[in-house]
């Protein structure tokens, strides 16, 4: 085949710049892993001179005390749990949406398509901070939940502050993700198919599961890709709405870096957490091939 | 028997199918043939259940299918796309109606193996559509369509997509399937050359209306109005006002030729006005000046030929100024080699061969 030199051309920006800002300090973090902390935060010197003795600072200690602190690997299997657990919640909630939009009319498809893509528009934080104020004790949703619970004695609840506030922001933050991709895939199938299975005598629920579902993996993998991985690694969303309760990794590795200065400690978790999300990224790539081979 | 009886459907203010009554026999290879737009599909659709009649009723063997769904009919349709589910295997696209109705697994193989020989796909069973050439995905749509046995075969167009070879190699294999498997086909088509071959009664629709249902033969033979003798084949139309009825024989008055008889074979009274049909094939072309008795003559010469390979199309402008298609075999014996645009030719034809189609 002959060689192509624009193609190569016009994806070195993006190449380059993904190895300078992604690959190299994916990198250094985990060269850091090995390294021992400084007395002031950062890193201490690969080799230092002592008594005339060259001495290489370099140790397994961060790996270990990550398995051996069962805290650690408790949080990362919770924060898996939350990031499995919003990712479910996604998919569930914007399935429908996705499948609603990709057969409405066109003016009511532009419309909803603009609505979810209009959190967008403003800032992340801001809309973590409105769910504050949504989720306290004074906001609707608590005054509406408790005047549910008061008369059957139950209540009052807190919402603010809990795991359940984390997941509610979580799906909130995270719902776009899911949608777009899974509206993408659904748009696209052709409405012969689902006459063709309901002529084979398909029901409904028939033609969902055995048409337009297995169709449409492909973007419920890349949806579910979306939300996972960002979730998994969140750390504002617990940090403002989480309390003690809810905490995540992801603010366990921002503690390790700006509070105890420990890098090394940080840099180990970041790559757990970038090991497990890696490895289900495969794993979703591996399912979403099997799928498009045949589409 | 499947009975269409008055049945219509409105898009806003168009009819696609109006106050439509058709009967298919049981066994019967039936086509719809008409140009697009003329409600084909429609109708096609109307019977399958995807769509509902605004009035009307669909009846199978005296039952009502009308308010059935389409999952609930024992009629199966061929998309013109052929629809396969391109996530499915061969051997699962054509036992996906048996898995529906949860038959069990063994026996769900058991008839789609067979089913494959039937089609001569046996070889492809674990092969997805996407790895099929055009010919063998008509072939899965078949059997996928007939492995539960359904009454009735819905086929869309279902040849469109295919070059010609393999089209004439398919049309031979869907008369066959169908000899053998014995249910009614309903063949929607465009192409009049696809309805003559395959059919065994063809109904020719227009504007949601049908306007001749018959054999092919005497579809071709006998049309019954301008729109089928001009629809199937090509046809001479020229106008004509009946001048006398003369027991067997109709007198015409026929612009640009003159008075000439055809058979009496429809009600006509002396002033009506229609037109006189004449297939080019029954024309004959000679450059002398000889009649045969009981022919018709009309003297012109070549306007234009187009040479067909085993035809010559040509077009003959008469002394009276109407233009006349006659078509030739080309190296038929006894016939006068080459007749060249501009030379003064006779275009005759028995006498019988015309027809008087009423407006």
């Amino acid at each position: 085949m002959r060689k192509r030199p624009i193609p190569w051309l016009l994806s070195a920006p993006p190449l380059l710049y993904l190895l300078a800002l992604f690959a190299l300090p994916g990198l250094l973090m985990a060269l850091a892993a090995f390294r021992i902390p400084g007395e002031y935060g950062g890193l201490m010197p690969l080799w230092s001179q002592e008594d005339g003795e060259l001495g290489i600072n370099l140790t397994l200690e961060n790996v270990t005390r990550l398995f051996e602190d069962g805290l650690y690997l408790a949080l990362l299997a919770r924060s898996l749990g939350y990031a499995v657990l919003t990712t479910a919640l996604c998919l569930l909630l914007g399935y429908p949406l996705a499948w609603l939009i990709a057969h409405s009319g066109r003016r009511w498809r532009d419309l909803l398509l603009l609505l979810v893509i209009l959190p967008f528009w403003s800032n992340f934080l801001i809309r973590i901070y409105a769910w504050m104020i949504i989720l306290s004790p004074v906001g609707a949703i608590s005054r509406m939940v408790n005047a549910v619970l008061a008369p059957l004695g139950l209540g009052p609840v807190e919402l603010l502050y809990t795991p359940t506030a984390v997941i509610i922001c979580l799906v909130y933050v995270h719902l776009p993700f899911v949608v777009l991709p899974l509206y993408a895939n659904l748009e696209k199938h052709d409405p012969a198919l689902l006459e063709a299975a309901r002529d084979l005598g398909a029901s409904p629920a028939q033609r969902f599961l055995h048409v337009t579902l297995p169709l449409s993996m492909p973007g419920v993998l890349a949806g579910a890709a979306l939300v996972f991985i960002p979730s998994f690694s969140m750390f504002a969303i617990p940090d403002l709405v989480g309390g003690t309760g809810g905490v995540m990794i992801g603010n366990v590795i921002k503690q390790q870096f700006l509070d105890a200065r420990d890098w090394p400690f940080g840099s180990v978790l970041s790559l757990a957490v970038t090991a497990v999300a890696l490895l289900l990224a495969a794993l979703a790539a591996a399912l979403a091939r099997r799928g498009v081979r045949h589409a | 028997m499947l009975e269409i009886r008055g049945v219509t459907r409105r898009f806003g203010e168009f009819v696609a199918v109006d106050q439509l009554n058709l009967t298919v026999q049981a066994g019967e290879f039936f086509t719809l043939l008409g140009p697009s737009g003329c409600g084909k599909t429609t109708l096609l659709r109307l019977l399958a259940g995807f769509d509902q009649p605004d009035a009307g009723q669909i009846l199978l063997d005296g039952q009502d299918l009308t308010a059935l769904p389409p999952e609930r009919r024992p009629i199966h349709t061929i998309f013109q796309s052929y629809a396969l589910f391109p996530h499915l295997t061969v051997a699962d696209n054509v036992g996906f109606a048996l898995r529906m109705a949860g038959v069990p697994k063994a026996e769900i193989r058991r008839r789609v193996a067979e089913q494959l020989e039937a089609v001569h796909l046996s070889g492809l069973a674990e092969r997805y559509p996407a790895a099929l050439s055009g010919g063998q995905r008509q072939r899965v749509a078949v059997a996928r369509a007939l492995i539960n046995r359904p009454r009735i075969l819905l086929l869309d167009e279902p040849l469109a997509a295919l070059d010609l070879k393999l089209r004439e190699q398919m049309q031979l294999e869907l008369v066959r399937l169908q000899r053998e498997v014995g249910i009614a086909f309903v063949y929607v088509t465009h192409d009049q050359a696809e309805a003559l071959a395959l059919s065994q009664r063809v109904a020719v629709m227009n504007r949601g209306r049908i306007e001749q249902v018959d054999p092919p033969r005497q579809l071709y033979a006998r049309p019954r109005n301008r729109f089928v003798a001009d629809f199937i084949g090509s046809c001479n139309l020229l106008e004509a006002e009946v001048r006398a009825v003369e027991g067997r024989r109709l007198r015409l008055a026929v612009a640009g030729i003159g008075e000439l008889a055809v058979p009496r074979e429809v009600d006509a009274v002396p002033g009506q006005r229609g037109a006189l049909a004449l297939r080019p094939e029954q024309l004959r072309l000679s450059a002398a000046d000889s009649a045969e008795p009981d022919e018709v003559a009309v003297e012109g010469c070549i306007d234009s030929h187009l040479y067909l390979g085993h035809t010559t199309a040509y077009r003959v402008r008469t002394a009276g100024g109407v233009q006349l298609e006659v078509q030739r075999a080309n190296g038929a014996p006894g016939l006068a080699e080459w007749l060249e645009t501009g030379a003064p030719a006779r275009v005759s034809w028995p006498w019988d061969a015309g027809r008087f189609l009423p407006e």
